[in-house]
């Protein structure tokens, strides 16, 4: 409960600013670890609002929608009950590849985001405009003690986490207009920039974009390719059981060289072009004028037109982010087959934005800089609903940890890839906006979509982030995995043990079945996950050899206390980069970029006690 | 890569260059298992019932090119031993070649090759020796094998690295392509075809088993020491190099190598294998240059690594500003001043310096010559041996690095997932990385991005 000191102050354990994807997530776990927690949002309208694609999931970041989920974040289970259509990519290779997306209600999502929020026990959400953050101790020791919103309201906490997403000193281009505010239609917080400034916070600028909208009314979709949802939508939560829904489907088009043409003569209007916009952009997220300039040979692209709702005509223009300015879009879009006489209901535009380089964080998400201080989502140089979510569980984790002075819950690279987005977060930093891609997870093998409950329900359940109903669903799930592999290790097909069998590349569970009738009553959860297993079950050896290795490495804790400057044979780079980045463990250490074995064989001959 | 000690480790350990006697040093958990696997006892001791110190006299067996080699095993299988690990010293001849191939029977068995230092942290970490002694060591490390793999290549002889970095090269290229089929699946790019695939993958592979081919016949005749003869066009090194070897029956090869930008001879001056390099065959193939300057920049990569070098000046000509400049930078004991032609020498040329007369045409002055190089040889500690096992490093890396190909082309055939053939590059690459510099996942999103338009 809320503990009002005085009209104008109130105590909680944690205050959360932002009610973005970063912030409900971060709000909810920790108030589901126990924590009195405080939500402060702008606008209580926009509530996990998408403030670009209607869309949760993909490569790479689906697997990171079922990993929240798997740890009892919000995500999945508001993707399932309002996704509008539903389909696992990748499907065609192997199931670490497969990933799951969904188009989103974006109104339904956000008002179910909303729901979940206002329903959950110990957490209060309110409107709130943040302006500054308090702190106490000096310069070298900084405690935050709470946060100053405007009107002279004080909320005090021992744990403050900031998900200030793209609205730090935002500056909105379309064209050569220019306007303050994070997103089309919404101011910018000004007062958090200097706050992060005065506590000694380097801040840097990034710069994203998003397309036009139009009127799916004005569209003529026969002159467009259709792109339907999966036949048997797989659902996001591992609490769902299956998915009863009416699909609506996207549409696929191209733009032409006439769409590229009037682009070229028109990019000295463009915000990129003419030096208005000077930070750097994604490069997996290019502008349609980036891709017209640096793929100049590409006589196409492909554009999705993705329905924003089932209750609205707007749709989303995938593939197309523009700054251009407004009559120029007008005109490009009609150059576009099917889009002829589309209206537009909302103009493209780039934003720009501060974040905080996360280098200066430990992996638990809490500055170096302030005890007790949390980034968490675009303010630590990320994108994507996906990540920003992901980075909101750990940091409300953490926060709620800190209180009882509790060891901080970090995911290693090769559990999760929550692991390897925050562990390259804090370890390398980030020299464009970060995207989660498959590639960056080294045991991705082991990293899959269908596995992120067995890999990580017990982790969360163990410090009380993640409910018995998931936790004790998990249990049934296992016990059914185990005494199935003890039948495909009891029974024999040719000779060999069914489990041999199954390794065989052509062999299907089906076959399996015919043989062994008691398989067929094995849940397809079950069987998938025997299969799936078995497949992999050489590569997953060696890299158990590897993972094996990482963990006895991230076993070895670097004291906080260090002082590489005793560590007198040190190359100077791996003494300034070790003072930067603070790594806690060697493991994290030895992925520094530019540190190589001697510089760790050194620094573990420091911390290590000689056996005697 | 990195230090992990719980890895068993196997490195040479007795002084480089050919001492009399050879030493192994194992130590890890699995030194008892790798060795019941490659040694042979005289008699039947089981190893693993061994708990005190023992020496055991018997044979290595399955190692390449020489079958069994005879030894002797001193084993210490408890916390006695220095690192506090088990470990192992196998005594045997000291024949560089015949080393680096136990090196590598014995990483066959399941040890690997220690990095720079290792026994030394082993050896800090089991409280033999205190922090500064360790940080002495380690602390020179990076500088010390940077300098190793540099001088590993460069005598592995040019072209190597060349290729090694187009194999790399090419594997990046390929990956990227692989990846982005995967992270980027709704994008609007095509992807590489199984045909194509196994194409690139095959040529991958046949290039990396041509380099490793390379290096292992480059590696094994090995000679202690590299000694190497400078100076001008047609002053008569080539000569030289001739009376030197002709003189003596030891010469073990003598080629002019197609991938080699040098003429090597092999002999045995005074009881030292020596090789000797003449880098006058391609100087002449090089025109438009002043034949100093090519001189100078063909030899380059020849004195990195060279043990001593034969500074040669025609005695019937006055000495070239070039000469004067290169006589005054020779030290003491890396660099010897041999006048040639001295039967047509009518008055001393020279003076100052210490200076070998010789004649290629009358002997005269060979012997001195030879006395000489044996003298400045012996005063060299270091030698070549030190690349020795840099050399196994690269060839064992570069033989996983092979499989690791090979492999992707057994799943790309089976058609069992284009993540499996990335995993198996993955490991590829990380192999190619430990000899020619390492990679990170960027660089593989810098190519995919430079190379597709991504964007949806």
């Amino acid at each position: 409960m809320m503990d009002s000191v005085n009209a104008c102050e109130y105590e909680f354990d944690v205050v959360v600013v932002g009610a973005g994807h970063a912030g409900t997530e971060a709000a909810l776990a920790a108030a589901r670890m126990g924590a009195q927690v405080a939500l402060l949002t702008t606008n209580l309208d926009t509530v996990g609002q998408m403030s670009c694609n209607p869309a949760i999931g993909g490569v790479a970041k689906g697997q990171i929608a079922r990993e929240i989920d798997a740890l009892g974040g919000a995500m999945g289970q508001a993707i399932d009950a309002t996704g509008i259509q539903f389909r696992l990519l990748n499907c065609r290779k192997g199931p670490a590849m497969h990933s799951p997306r969904a188009q989103a209600d974006k109104k339904a999502y956000q008002q179910e985001i909303k729901r979940l929020v206002e329903e959950q026990e110990n957490l209060f959400l309110r409107q709130e405009v943040v302006e500054d953050i308090v702190t106490s101790g000096d310069a070298q020791a900084q405690q935050v003690c709470g946060v100053q919103a405007r009107g002279n309201v004080i909320y005090r906490a021992p744990a403050v986490i900031l998900t200030t997403g793209t609205f730090l000193q935002a500056v909105m281009h379309t064209g050569e207009a220019k306007s303050s505010g994070g997103r089309a239609g919404e101011g910018s917080t000004q007062g958090i920039s200097g706050a992060l400034n005065r506590m000694g916070f380097r801040l840097e600028r990034f710069k994203t974009g998003t397309p036009p909208r139009l009127n799916g009314r004005t569209i003529d979709y026969t002159r467009t390719e259709i792109q339907p949802g999966d036949d048997t939508p797989q659902p996001f939560s591992f609490l769902t059981n299956r998915l009863e829904v009416e699909q609506l489907p996207c549409w696929i088009t191209f733009t032409n060289e006439k769409v590229h043409d009037l682009i070229r003569q028109n990019l000295a209007r463009a915000p990129m072009y003419s030096g208005q916009i000077k930070t750097t952009g994604p490069r997996y997220c290019p502008s349609i004028e980036d891709k017209v300039v640096r793929f100049s040979d590409k006589e196409q692209h492909q554009l999705f037109l993705e329905p924003e709702g089932r209750a609205t005509q707007e749709v989303y223009v995938n593939g197309i982010s523009t700054s251009l300015p407004r009559d120029v879009q007008d005109q490009l879009i009609r150059f576009i087959p099917g889009l002829e006489r589309a209206q537009i209901m909302r103009y493209g535009y780039a934003v720009e934005y501060d974040f905080c380089p996360p280098d200066q964080l430990t992996p638990s998400l809490e500055t170096k800089r302030v005890k007790g201080l949390f980034f968490a989502g675009q303010i630590n140089g990320t994108t994507g609903y996906e990540e920003a979510g992901a980075q909101g569980l750990i940091a409300g984790a953490n926060a709620a940890l800190t209180l009882t002075d509790a060891e901080p819950f970090i995911l290693q690279r090769d559990q999760a890839y929550i692991g390897v987005l925050i562990d390259d977060l804090v370890t390398r930093g980030v020299d464009e906006p970060y995207r989660m891609f498959t590639s960056r997870a080294e045991y991705r093998l082991m990293l899959r979509q269908d596995n992120a409950d067995r890999r990580l329900t017990g982790l969360g359940h163990r410090i009380g982030l993640t409910d018995n109903v998931r936790w004790q669903h998990l249990q049934a799930k296992e016990t059914s995995i185990v005494r199935t592999k003890a039948l495909l290790q009891a029974n024999r097909l040719e000779n060999v043990t069914l489990e041999k069998y199954l390794r065989r590349p052509e062999t299907k569970w089906d076959e399996l079945a015919e043989h062994l009738p008691e398989l067929r009553d094995v849940p397809s959860s079950v069987s998938q996950q025997v299969v799936f297993d078995v497949k992999y079950s050489g590569y997953i050896a060696r890299q158990d050899v590897q993972v094996a290795r990482q963990h006895r490495l991230a076993e070895k804790r670097i004291p906080r206390t260090i002082d590489y400057d005793r560590i007198s044979q040190l190359r100077a780079e791996a003494r300034q980069k070790f003072r930067e980045i603070q790594p806690v463990s060697l493991s994290q250490a030895s992925r520094i970029s530019g540190i190589t074995p001697a510089d760790i064989a050194l620094l573990m001959a420091h911390i290590e006690k000689p056996s005697k | 890569m990195s230090y992990f000690v719980d890895d068993t480790i196997v490195a040479i350990a007795s002084a480089p260059g050919g001492a009399l006697q050879g030493i192994l040093r194992l130590s890890g958990p699995q030194v008892v298992s790798i060795l019941e696997a490659c040694f042979v006892g005289d008699c039947d001791a089981r190893l693993s019932e061994t708990r005190l110190p023992q020496s055991i006299a018997g044979n290595l067996h399955g190692v390449d090119d020489f079958g069994l080699i005879p030894c002797a095993l001193y084993l210490w299988t408890t916390s006695r031993s220095y690192t506090r690990q088990p470990t192992a010293e196998i005594h045997t001849i000291g024949s560089p070649p015949m080393l680096d191939a136990c090196l590598s029977r014995i990483c066959d068995c399941g040890a690997r090759l220690a990095e720079s230092g290792e026994f030394t942290l082993r050896a800090f970490l089991a409280g033999r020796i205190d922090l500064t002694q360790a940080e002495a060591v380690l602390g020179v490390i990076d500088a010390e094998s940077d300098a190793q793999l540099e001088t590993a290549l460069t005598q592995l002889a040019g072209g190597v690295a060349t290729q090694l970095t187009e194999v790399r090269d090419e594997i990046l290229d390929l990956l990227a392509e692989l990846e982005a089929g995967l992270d980027f699946v709704e994008e609007d790019i095509e992807f590489i075809s199984r045909e194509a695939l196994e194409e690139r993958l095959l040529h991958a592979q046949e290039k990396t088993e041509m380099v490793l081919d390379q290096v292992r016949t480059r590696a094994q005749p090995r000679a202690d020491y590299r000694v190497v003869l400078r100076g001008a066009p047609n002053v008569g090194k080539s000569s030289l190099l001739n009376a030197l070897s002709n003189q003596n029956a030891a010469i073990v090869s003598n080629e002019r190598g197609t991938t080699r930008d040098f003429v090597t001879t092999e002999l045995s001056l005074n009881g030292l294998e020596c090789t000797l390099v003449d880098t006058a065959g391609v100087s002449l193939g090089l025109a438009g240059l002043s034949p100093e300057v090519v001189a100078q920049q063909v030899t380059e990569a020849q004195i990195a690594q060279a043990d001593l070098q034969l500074f040669c000046v025609d005695s019937t000509r006055s000495l070239s500003r070039w000469e004067t400049i290169e006589i005054d930078r020779l030290t003491a004991d890396r660099g010897l001043v041999v006048a040639t032609k001295v039967d047509e020498l009518s008055v001393d040329f020279f003076s100052g310096n210490k200076v070998i007369y010789t004649s290629s045409k009358t002997l005269e002055g060979l012997d001195t010559l030879r006395a000489e190089i044996a003298t400045a040889l012996s005063s060299d500690v270091v030698g070549s041996g030190v690349v020795a096992s840099t050399g196994v490093r690269c060839h064992e890396s570069l033989r996983v690095a092979a499989k690791c190909i090979a492999r992707s082309r057994c799943v790309n055939a089976e058609s069992l997932g284009e993540e499996l053939i990335a995993a198996d590059l993955h490991a590829a690459l990380e192999e190619l990385g430990k000899v020619v510099g390492v990679i990170y996942t960027d660089d593989i999103l810098d190519r995919i991005f430079s190379r597709f338009c991504i964007g949806k």
